[in-house]
């Protein structure tokens, strides 16, 4: 695949020289320089154990749901995506990661292992570029500073017991705490979890020993309210009820066994699945459609109904799990890298002095639960343009010729520049002005291909995909010139497993499926090639989504 | 309907309220219709005369609410917003801030448990595990291994 | 109260706590008449929130003591509980072994009573446990856990309603069977089972709803088997021993009591199967009866038994199809009687006569549907088609079915012509009313179109409608039943005497201006009118004819008037409809003289005397041209009225004889008509009328054809026999011989040709 050729070459260009640097240490023989010319770079080695993985097994980890398979060419995509990511979210993942997209004043890198640090993120973020600059001054600084990397970010994992990889990422947590450890077989995860049903929420010791404890009033509620503090903390944001879940053991039996508030989720409209559209509900440009004929909305556990969980699942938690379920309180990016050689004559080595530009440019979309959807293309970085992406600020950013709609649209919604009071920097602005407002909806388990007002595909697109995927997702928006509609089809996604996260976030990726301009006026479609395009990746933003 | 009755709190301090402001208890409600209001005092023995006060404060403030029919949870799961006198009202130490909840499930006050468990759901939300703990005066009764092993089962649940 | 019941248990101690409950609730259960105090009331209550908030939990079922942690408790006070109320049960049943019939339906009222009230009582001082392990268990789908009150439904149907609902109902029947039988029973007791076993019912699946489950298979359904018993015996008694029209009466008494029964003391659900039951042993059961004795009262006109009858057998299904058959054939029956009675009477009867036998049918029937049979629109149309067969078919149209709306047709006629006995105009209104119910029955609708125009022409023609707002009416209640076509050349008639009214009026105009005095001395009052031949049944005269001069000049000036006006139309003078006076100045002792009112045919030949007193016959018609058809009739009306002798005395009119003006002329009028219809004018009018039928039909059912074949190209034969069957149908029910000739007739004019098999093509 081109994808990964253009990765591998990027990959052998940094080998080589970070064999270049790395050889004067191994003429002394040292066995620790050696050792790192052998794993030369988490990245590699990352990339070397993932493919161990039979990578068959790994793509059938994708499939949430039964009777869908993953089209061939997401697999790679993915398997990069999946490499990538490992590396770096690892070392925050403890912390609360909504903050990512505000630019705190992030100091300038300046040992051998902030380089390396930044590089990974950078790496992870899709940015090449200057992933590369930091991974160059970092083995500039020190050749072994991959090692002190690992030694900082990976300890755990290779201090404990290496647990096998799992292969198959269903939700049963049975399985996947069932496989044999060797030596201090700690619990599997649910008897664990189990262990703590008798526990009490163990108040705090006080700060000198022998003096009075603390006081502990929530140690003193019955569990029936107990849950109803949890359920409140759900429904506010699911993220917080995790986070809980690691206060201490009572708090982590509740999370895995409170169904009542799992199912709650489920049937919510911010978090859960009443919030899914399967028919557009919106207009072209993300109006909502006021259908005088207000036709009962298809969701899948309607409240007023007795709902049940589906087989073969087991629990309500599960189902919020892996039922397809697109998120509000963040911004999915597709980042995409493409090389282009700079004027090298062919027959010539490939060198660090060889120009050859690396470009990255971002996808962005916002969803709305109201059915409305922000698309944004444009080479500004998350950093800079995330927190401002809202259909006010794409409208606020157009031309003024374009004003007229603003008045209409900005009255939908309730507030300004996405939550953050201060005012949309230039950098900011000057990329939204390439926003295109439009509408999203899952795929439907029913068929409505025979309205004639949905153009939510060529009809040479329906014809190829006669089976309905309940990951697809279909995003139309405006297109660049007010004749045009683009449509793509997406397809939600998981994260892959790994022994770091054998219970990573379900469908936060939209890999694409198609993506076609419909001219409005001559109702031809053309089709655009995907050559480039990278799922995209679900990441939260601070206040988005929540109330 | 403006007839007032007494309360006993359990530190046998005897307080008069409306039988309307009262009756916001379905306990209460519930025992008049069975017993009829003989005039005597209604003995309350697990709430005491400062918790006690405070919920008839709250009850005299929303006695003119329309009554939730008892099992119209759905409603009032709908929605996790506190209204601006009841974000006054809870505006307590932590210590009665429970008091308030445990006394509205001993009297059986649906919405007066809500608004304090949304208090607290509030005091949760968007912080950190530790910051939770101190925030509460819970102790980290994981080790290290368990506390790892429940953050790779339920990262699934983070985004 | 015991005072030691007021010490509140150690929370987390389950013996003490169920200990300290059990006391509670027995008092609660045995004992509530002497009363709760509001301490023991909350001291309970607030002993089960306390146990089920306990954060230690000691039980000595298990001999545990933990931390309850993340469980709900209640448990084990939900399954003590249980127990209890079993306990309670059992003793309850004990007693109630020595009550039987209306001493147990006491005693079991009593402690359901008793039981329930309880219950509320207990399930309130519960509540916590309701609130949330209750609410618990059943969120997750545990079946056989209930609210505590369902819980106290629950064993009392287990423990007790299993071992004594047979000997319940039993007594129940007994005291239902006491009161059919006329005795008085104390009814709410019957009540107060019902209710309890409604109670009883509980939907498995949630407990928050009832079903009427128990209720219907406990009560109903012995209660309605024993329902059918009691009438299969009474009702197989009471026809032995009564007549029809009796058992009737009972069955319908029955019914309404069995109806009042459920409002008094049944459930509702019960009433469809009580009644289906009632109806099908008491009139289902003997429906063959019933349908016998229909005839017999029709036969008797039994007004008020038909509409006992009818109204029983409506209940149930397919109970009136015989009736109505029956019902068809005797209205049919009657119909036919009525108009042979009329055919034979009389040879020559009166259209009013037939009619009148017609309508006299249909009211009597019409109104023993409306008031017996509640207007039934299946027995309406039972009515329609016996009325339809003998309107069409009886013995006056043996010949033609073409009769009945012949005579149809002159009664009309008699009807709107001036002189009619219909004096008040709404008396005629109802008449015309009553004309179209027969008309509606008619087939040949195109028949008595033709008789109604030719007589309606001559009204106009003869100025001899009695009114025009009674003409106007009836054109308009034929639209109404027709539709515009079949009324058009009416209205156009109508149209054609009122432009001719204008028209009169701007000629005298004209002669006031175009006359001189000369003109003016011979001038004769004439009126005229404007027929337009599209519309109006008329022939040209049958006969030359020579107008005398006077009536000539005028002819010819108003013609001069009118081609001035409408250039280019053509004028046809129907000398045989016009009519005139002349006064008979000559008779000799008359002061006044005598007017004579004559056709112009008669004016043609009585002028011819103002030359000379007497004519030869050959004068006659060499002057005036007429045919002898015409000219002998007329001749002999003048000799018969003795204007004219004849010579030889005693002749008939023949080129023989000679004709001489009586001057010694005599009448006890001053006004003598002598312009009177010739009878067999009347015929030949009528058999012509007959003939224009035909020929109208051929070309009605040709033009079909061509219609039809025009819009669909190609055609199986039988469809287009078909189709135009359906075009038609409204006009007259045509044959489908003459379909067939008429499409053969079209080949041979080559507008359509028959293509291979029986398919016919147009040829356009």
């Amino acid at each position: 695949m081109e994808d990964n050729a253009e990765l591998e070459s990027f990959r052998r260009q940094w080998r080589e020289e970070v064999t270049r640097w790395t050889k004067p240490a191994a003429a002394t023989g040292s066995s620790e320089a050696s050792q790192s010319a052998v794993a030369p770079s988490p990245a590699v080695a990352a990339a070397n154990a993932s493919s161990k993985l039979p990578s068959r097994r790994a793509t059938g980890a994708h499939k949430d749901l039964p009777g869908k398979s993953s089209l061939p060419h997401t697999v790679t995509t993915e398997e990069l995506t999946r490499q990538v990511k490992s590396l770096w979210v690892t070392h925050k993942h403890a912390e609360t990661e909504e903050d990512v997209f505000t630019r705190r004043a992030q100091e300038e890198p300046e040992s051998a292992l902030e380089h390396f640090e930044r590089a990974v993120e950078k790496e992870a973020a899709g940015n090449l570029g200057d992933s590369l600059q930091h991974y160059r001054k970092a083995y500039r600084l020190d050749a072994g500073v991959d090692k002190a990397y690992r030694n900082k970010h990976y300890s755990h994992s290779w201090k404990k017991p290496v647990q096998p990889a799992l292969v198959d990422l269903a939700p049963s947590v049975k399985e996947a705490s069932a496989v044999p450890t060797e030596e201090q077989i700690p619990l599997p995860t649910a008897e664990l979890i189990e262990s703590f049903a008798f526990l009490p929420v163990p108040g705090a010791e006080p700060l000198i020993e022998g003096d009075i404890p603390p006081p502990c009033p929530i140690a003193n509620i019955p569990s029936e309210v107990l849950i109803e503090v949890l359920r409140q903390v759900a429904l506010m944001d699911p993220a917080a009820l995790a986070r809980m879940s690691l206060v201490c053991k009572r708090f982590a039996y509740h999370f895995a066994h409170e169904q009542s508030i799992w199912k709650d989720l489920c049937q919510h409209v911010e978090f859960g699945l009443q919030g899914m559209h399967y028919t557009f509900a919106c207009d072209g440009v993300g109006h909502p459609l006021h259908k005088l004929d207000q036709v009962e909305q298809y969701t899948p556990f309607p409240v007023n109904v007795p709902a049940e969980i589906p087989k073969p699942l087991s629990s309500w938690s599960q189902v919020f799990q892996c039922y397809p379920r697109i998120r509000f309180t963040g911004i999915y990016i597709s980042t995409v890298n493409y090389s282009r050689p700079g004027e090298i004559s062919s027959f010539q080595t490939v060198s660090w002095n060889s120009p050859i530009h690396i470009v990255t440019y971002y996808r962005y979309l916002r969803f709305y639960p109201d059915g409305s959807v922000v698309s944004l293309l444009t080479t500004t970085e998350p950093v800079d343009v995330v927190p401002y992406i809202s259909t006010e600020n794409v409208l606020a950013a157009r031309p003024t010729t374009h004003k007229s709609y603003q008045r209409h649209a900005s009255s939908d919604q309730g507030h300004l520049q996405g939550g953050s009071t201060e005012p949309v920097p230039s950098v900011a602005i000057n990329a939204l002005k390439h926003g295109l407002r439009g509408r999203w909806r899952l795929a439907s388990p029913f068929d409505f291909a025979d309205d004639p007002e949905d153009h939510s595909a060529p009809p040479s697109a329906i014809d190829k995909s006669p089976s309905f995927d309940p990951r697809d997702v279909i995003v139309e928006t405006e297109g660049v010139d007010p004749k045009y509609r683009y449509t793509m089809h997406l397809s939600l996604r998981s994260s892959s497993v790994t022994k770091a996260h054998p219970n990573p976030p379900r469908n936060t990726k939209l890999a694409w499926r198609g993506f076609w301009s419909y001219n409005q006026m001559t109702d031809d479609w053309g089709e655009f090639g995907l050559r480039n395009d990278r799922p995209y990746v679900f990441r939260r933003v601070r206040g988005w989504g929540l109330k | 309907m403006s007839s007032q009755i007494t309360l006993t709190s359990s530190d046998g301090v005897d307080i008069s309220v409306d039988r309307t402001v009262a009756e916001r208890s379905i306990l209460i409600k519930n025992m008049l219709e069975d017993l009829g209001d003989s005039g005597e005092a209604i003995p309350i023995p697990n709430v005491n005369e400062a918790v006690l006060k405070k919920v008839i404060e709250w009850c005299e403030h929303h006695k003119n609410d329309p009554v939730t029919a008892t099992d119209d949870d759905d409603n009032r799961r709908k929605t996790t917003d506190i209204d601006e006198w009841d974000q006054k009202f809870m505006q307590v130490d932590q210590e009665m801030l429970f008091e308030i909840i445990l006394a509205a499930n001993y009297l059986d006050i649906k919405a007066l448990l809500d608004v304090g468990c949304k208090t607290v759901a509030n005091m949760i939300k968007g912080k950190s595990p530790e910051e939770i703990r101190k925030t509460f005066n819970i102790q980290n009764d994981f080790t290290p291994e368990e506390e790892d092993q429940i953050r790779r089962e339920n990262e699934w649940a983070e985004e | 109260m015991a005072p030691a019941m007021l010490q509140t248990p150690h929370k987390d101690d389950l013996t003490e706590t169920w200990a300290f409950l059990e006391g509670g609730i027995d008092s609660v259960m045995l004992k509530l008449e002497e009363g709760v105090d509001m301490k023991t009331y909350m001291a309970l209550y607030t002993a089960v929130h306390n146990f089920c908030t306990s954060q230690k939990a000691v039980s000595s079922y298990h001999g545990l003591q933990a931390h309850r942690g993340a469980h709900l408790l209640g448990e084990e006070l939900y399954k003590l509980l249980g127990e209890y109320l079993s306990r309670h049960l059992q003793v309850v049943l004990q007693h109630s072994k020595g009550h039987a019939e209306e001493s147990l339906l006491g005693f079991y009222i009593r402690e359901w009573t008793r039981f329930t009230t309880a219950a509320k009582y207990v399930n309130h001082l519960f509540s916590y446990l309701n609130r949330h392990w209750v609410k618990r268990e059943i969120d997750e789908g545990k079946k056989n856990v209930y609210d505590v009150y369902t819980l106290h439904l629950v064993r009392w149907k287990d423990e007790f309603f299993e071992n004594v609902h047979e000997k319940v109902m039993d007594a129940v029947l007994n005291l239902i069977e006491k009161q059919r039988n006329g005795e008085t029973i104390e009814q709410s007791q019957i009540k107060s089972i019902v209710d309890s076993f409604v109670s009883l019912g509980l939907d498995e699946n949630d407990s928050k709803r009832s079903t009427l489950e128990v209720y219907r298979q406990y009560f109903q359904r012995p209660f309605i088997a024993a329902t059918r018993t009691y009438y299969e015996n009474e009702s197989r008694q009471f026809v032995a021993e009564n007549s029809v029209v009796e058992y009737m009466k009972k069955a319908e008494s029955r019914l309404d009591e069995e109806k009042a029964r459920v409002g008094l003391y049944l459930h509702p659900d019960v009433a469809k199967d009580l009644t289906e039951t009632c109806l099908d042993v008491l009139v289902a059961a003997h429906s063959t009866l019933l349908r016998d004795e229909f005839q017999v009262l029709l036969d008797n006109e039994r007004q008020e038994d038909l509409a006992r009858i009818y109204r029983l057998l409506s209940r149930i299904s397919d109970g009136l199809e015989p009736l109505r058959s029956t019902f068809e054939s005797h209205v049919k029956r009657a119909g036919l009687a009525a108009v042979a009675k009329v055919a034979s009477d009389s040879e020559n009867f009166e259209p009013k006569v037939y009619v009148d036998a017609l309508l006299q049918v249909h009211t009597r029937y019409q109104n023993l549907v409306n008031d017996a049979f509640n207007g039934d629109s299946d027995f309406v149309r039972s009515l329609d088609n016996a009325c339809r067969e003998f309107v069409n078919r009886n013995r006056v149209c043996q010949e033609s079915s073409t009769k009945s709306p012949e005579l149809l047709a002159r009664y009309t006629d008699s009807l709107l012509k001036k002189g009619s006995k219909a004096a008040e105009e709404s008396e005629l209104e109802d008449m015309l009313v009553q004309i179209m119910t027969v008309f509606k029955y008619i087939e040949d609708k195109d028949v008595y179109q033709k008789f109604y125009s030719k007589m309606l022409a001559k009204r106009l023609v003869h100025v001899s409608s009695v009114s025009d707002d009674a003409e106007t009416s009836m054109i308009s209640k034929l639209k109404e039943a027709c539709g515009f076509e079949y009324t058009n050349k009416l209205q156009r008639m109508f149209q054609d005497i009122q432009i001719s009214k204008d028209l009169n009026a701007s000629y005298k105009d004209w002669q006031d201006k175009v006359l001189d005095d000369d003109d003016r001395k011979r001038l004769v009052d004439a009126h005229y009118q404007i027929l337009g031949t599209g519309f109006w049944p008329l022939q040209a005269p049958t006969s030359d004819f020579t107008a005398p001069i006077e009536i000539n000049r005028t002819a010819e000036r108003f013609s001069k008037f009118y081609f001035d006006k409408h250039n280019g139309r053509k004028l046809t003078w129907l000398w045989q409809l016009c009519k005139g006076e002349v006064k008979a100045n000559y008779v000799k002792n008359a002061k006044v003289p005598y007017t004579f009112q004559v056709s112009t045919y008669q004016m043609g030949i009585l002028l011819l005397f103002n030359e000379a007193d007497t004519l030869s016959y050959t004068d006659i018609q060499a002057a005036t041209n007429l045919v002898p058809e015409l000219l002998d009739p007329n001749l002999s009306i003048f000799l018969k009225a003795r204007v004219l002798t004849i010579s030889p005395e005693g002749a008939k009119p023949d080129p023989s004889a000679t004709f001489s003006l009586n001057y010694n002329f005599k009448n006890k009028k001053l006004k003598v008509n002598l312009n009177i219809q010739i009878k067999s004018e009347q015929k030949v009018e009528t058999d012509d009328t007959h003939k224009t039928i035909e020929e109208d039909r051929k070309l009605l059912l040709q033009s079909a054809i061509v219609r039809i074949m025009k819009s669909r190209k190609k055609m199986r034969h039988v469809q287009l026999v078909n189709e135009v069957i359906q075009q038609v149908k409204s006009r007259f029910p045509p044959q489908v011989s003459d379909i067939k000739k008429n499409i053969e007739a079209l080949m041979e004019k080559d507008y359509i040709e028959r293509l291979d098999g029986d398919e016919i093509s147009y040829i356009a």
